[in-house]
């Protein structure tokens, strides 16, 4: 089981494009220039970087328990 | 146990705040804003909201903060700071502390006029406007600036009419130059708006209500609802590119502060959201005894008239402006003499954003 799961708030983002930067595996921008997850469930701690990153606060990732 | 005393609620207060939990800080994080709200949005407020598309612009749900066990003081000014003995006045009462955060933002400029004159900084000025609002308002938007542009171009689906006044020949012409200006005047007419462009106002006409807007050649324009959106005014505080001001234990994030930036050799200030956040969390860091510097390319964005404004970089003057597009869909490239991108612009062209911020951060 993945460790994390990523969600983006498409309504916050502003298409900075920082999360790419900082995983490049994780995310992509759109044509529209907004953001989208492409690998939801990971345990890239990258993903953390991301969200750190996001200048809108518009990427949560969730530390996913093991059941 | 340590305290940080965090003056003002707006992004850069709240997500110092917030930063400083993510880094494990486990003192007391008081945060001390002087409007009634928890920390919101602030640009929300001249699109989302006015349009009605949302009410509630709240940063974090209401119960964030409490689990954060971070304590929001609304309604409460901060004076008497003495750094000295660490102490100041948070609406009446003294708060010891370890660290203290500028974060009070900037206010907007006013122009005093009767009751029906509105500025737009907070939320109490945006839902004040609301209210006065009718489909036959007649609104008259003194300056085409970031506030003006937006709030006219909200508006003008909605309201009888809307006139924009700017003393300028183009709107936003220092900050884009009469290239890209001439572009959004184009979009004022197609949006509905009126713009009188190279004049400006004398005063007001009204006692109990605003009647009309007296302009500088002596003109009365009717109207029923003003808004000024004419800048901000505000005290600076200088920090280096931690956030750490002369002062020890005293920092500075956000819209007051003027933030040292290494690759300019000089101190800049900005009002932009990314930098308000990057601050903050740069000065959360500092506190708990990180030193990072934050050095990272101003980045805003507006959305009006149609168009998602984005500006990616900070220049002041430029040798020349490249323009690639149409009205529609245009980018700006903002150059020295040597063809060096200082700035840019992109108007719907989010997908071109991430490689001109990459190459202005090379």
């Amino acid at each position: 089981m993945s460790k994390y799961e990523i969600t983006i708030d498409p309504s916050l983002c502003s298409g900075y494009g920082a999360c790419v930067d900082a995983a490049r595996d994780l995310f992509r921008l759109d044509k529209g220039g907004v953001a989208t997850v492409v690998v939801t469930h990971t345990d890239d701690p990258a993903a953390l970087d991301a969200a750190d990153a996001c200048p809108m606060g518009a990427i949560f990732v969730q530390e996913v328990r093991a059941a | 146990m340590s305290t940080v005393l965090i003056a003002g609620a707006g992004l850069a207060g709240a997500r110092c705040a917030e930063s400083l939990r993510a880094l494990g800080w486990s003192g007391r994080v008081v945060v001390a804003g002087d409007e009634p709200h928890a920390p919101y949005e602030r640009p929300a407020l001249s699109k989302d909201l006015l349009a009605g598309e949302r009410t509630d612009v709240s940063l974090r749900p209401g119960s964030f903060w409490a689990e954060q066990e971070i304590e929001l003081l609304l309604g409460c000014r901060v004076a008497g700071l003495d750094p000295r003995l660490g102490t100041a006045m948070v609406g009446g009462e003294l708060v010891s502390w370890d660290a203290f955060v500028h974060a009070t933002g900037v206010q907007a400029r006013r122009l005093p006029g009767p009751p029906g004159v509105h500025h737009l900084r907070s939320l109490d000025d945006a839902r004040a406007l609301a209210a006065e609002l009718t489909p036959a308002s007649r609104v008259v938007v003194v300056g085409a600036g970031f506030i003006g542009g937006e709030v006219a171009s909200t508006l003008a689906p909605s309201v009888g009419s809307v006139v924009v006044l700017e003393p300028m020949a183009a709107p936003l012409e220092r900050v884009l130059g009469p290239e890209v200006g001439g572009l959004l005047a184009s979009r004022y007419a197609a949006h509905g708006v009126e713009l009188r462009l190279g004049i400006g106002v004398e005063g007001f006409v009204g006692e109990d209500r605003v009647r009309a807007v007296r302009l500088t050649d002596g003109t009365l324009l009717a109207a029923d609802v003003v808004v000024v959106g004419i800048g901000t005014v505000g005290e600076t505080i200088e920090v280096d590119a931690c956030g750490r001001s002369s002062t020890p234990g005293v920092y500075a994030a956000g819209d007051v502060a003027s933030w040292w930036r290494p690759s300019q050799g000089r101190h800049v200030r900005v009002e932009h959201w990314t930098s308000a956040a990057g601050q903050a969390r740069t000065v959360a860091a500092a506190i708990t005894g990180e030193l990072t510097p934050y050095d990272e390319t101003p980045y805003f964005w507006s959305d009006q008239f149609g168009l998602r404004l984005q500006h990616v970089g900070h220049a002041e003057q430029w040798h020349a402006v490249e323009l690639d597009g149409g009205e529609d869909s245009f980018t700006a490239r903002y150059v020295d003499a040597d063809g060096r991108l200082l700035s840019a612009l992109a108007a719907n062209r989010a997908s071109e954003l991430r490689a001109l911020r990459l190459e202005l951060a090379a």
